[in-house]
């Protein structure tokens, strides 16, 4: 997450970004975020 | 209690250190690397007073030994907190640490939390996974899994199986690309930022371990090409495809917008949705794909809408399938800009 966090500094025309992992014995994972930088 | 918006306002990691005997975090506890973490990221917020912290969730798959007794309190005694400051330890093995953040999230975000600390760890070097595990013999016996689900390399080979249009070449390039991608972004200092170096003993002295000691920016496609297939004779997973196993530890600053305003917080980002799903076991690594959807679904929002995609990398096959799903390219610049798990280790 804190990779996706830097990744919207340096992308502020980019509103939204995900964090998303596989988990094992058969499991997903998504958290989507909006950048706090955005700047449409 | 009032709802409110919940912000990621800061994350750090300590470098990945390789596992076993060889690794740089053989002769340090887990519980240290989790302490440097938490230590690491509350100095970055000198002003913040720690007795505001409602809470610290930390997760660990094995709760034993150097990451036992209930790591998440005894991690923030270690760490100094004030002894007013509660904590307690999560396990969702892979996703340990994301589900800290979830989980504290939504105390935040119904109004019993204001602040917490949500972070993870794994010595895989001192607990490789599954130890001490007794798993039922249903399983088999009831065939309530594949055999197969139990091992994360043969889950990836079933994948392969799966989808036979996603081939070793693809996987390969995407694991070349993610070693490139994570040299490049090293070079411009771009991950160091959010690294807490760890002071580290081994039998020559003590090292202040300042990178990732797994990278391997020197790979390329032909090297990859013949290595071993460990999991299956004539298989396509190979160590050059795949996340090696991982010392590490990561923390993050989680806070409802009242904390921003009282404490002057600068958040990095907002959370919209999230969303667990489950898939068949022996193919574990397509997980990513329902939880997505679900998450998506909640937010109102398509893949189209989704700039920057963070996707771990346990295996190059398993983020493949979820690039086929959504139809997007294997190396969509959304996609893990920075490289991933396959070229800086995965701790569990």
């Amino acid at each position: 997450m804190n990779q996706l966090a830097r990744h919207f500094e340096d992308n502020p025309k980019v509103r939204y970004g995900m964090t998303t992992m596989c988990i094992g014995l058969g499991m997903g994972g998504t958290v989507i975020w909006e950048n706090s930088n955005y700047k449409g | 209690m009032q709802t409110q918006d919940v912000y990621f306002i800061d994350g750090v990691r300590t470098p990945f250190g390789k596992a076993g005997e060889k690794g740089v975090y053989w002769k340090t506890r887990a519980d240290d690397l989790v302490v440097k973490a938490m230590i690491g990221l509350l100095e970055r917020h000198p002003d913040l007073p720690k007795e505001a912290i409602d809470d610290v969730a930390i997760a660990a798959a094995t709760q034993y030994g150097d990451q036992g007794l209930q790591i998440g309190r005894s991690a923030s005694i270690l760490a100094g907190l004030p002894l007013t400051v509660p904590g307690y330890s999560i396990d969702r093995w892979c996703a340990g640490a994301m589900t800290s953040v979830t989980t504290t999230a939504s105390a935040i975000g119904i109004g019993a939390y204001d602040i917490a600390l949500a972070g993870g760890v794994e010595h895989m070097g001192h607990h490789p996974m599954g130890e001490g595990a007794d798993p039922n013999p249903r399983f088999l016996a009831e065939k309530l899994v594949d055999p197969s689900a139990m091992n994360m390399g043969n889950t990836a080979e079933k994948i392969h199986d799966r989808f036979p249009h996603l081939t070793k070449e693809r996987s390969d390039a995407f694991a070349v690309a993610s070693q490139q991608k994570a040299a490049k972004a090293y070079e411009e200092g771009k991950i160091q930022k959010d690294l807490i170096p760890v002071s580290a003993a081994s039998d020559t002295g003590w090292n202040l371990v300042t990178t990732d000691e797994l990278l391997r920016p020197e790979s390329t496609l032909e090297g990859m090409k013949d290595l071993k297939t460990p999991f299956r004779p004539h298989g396509k997973v190979t160590a050059g495809n795949a996340s090696p196993l991982t010392d590490g530890a990561t923390m993050s600053l989680i806070a409802g917008e009242g904390a921003v305003k009282k404490y002057g917080l600068k958040p990095k980002m907002k959370m919209v949705s999230f969303a667990f799903a489950g898939v068949e076991p022996e193919i574990m690594g397509i997980g990513p794909i329902p939880a997505t959807e679900k998450a998506l679904d909640k937010a109102g929002l398509k893949m189209d809408d989704i700039g920057l995609i963070e996707i771990n990398e346990a295996f190059a096959i398993q983020v493949l399938s979820f690039v086929d799903h959504f139809g997007l390219a294997d190396d969509d610049p959304k996609i893990n800009p920075w490289g991933g798990a396959i070229a800086m280790g995965h701790p569990l």
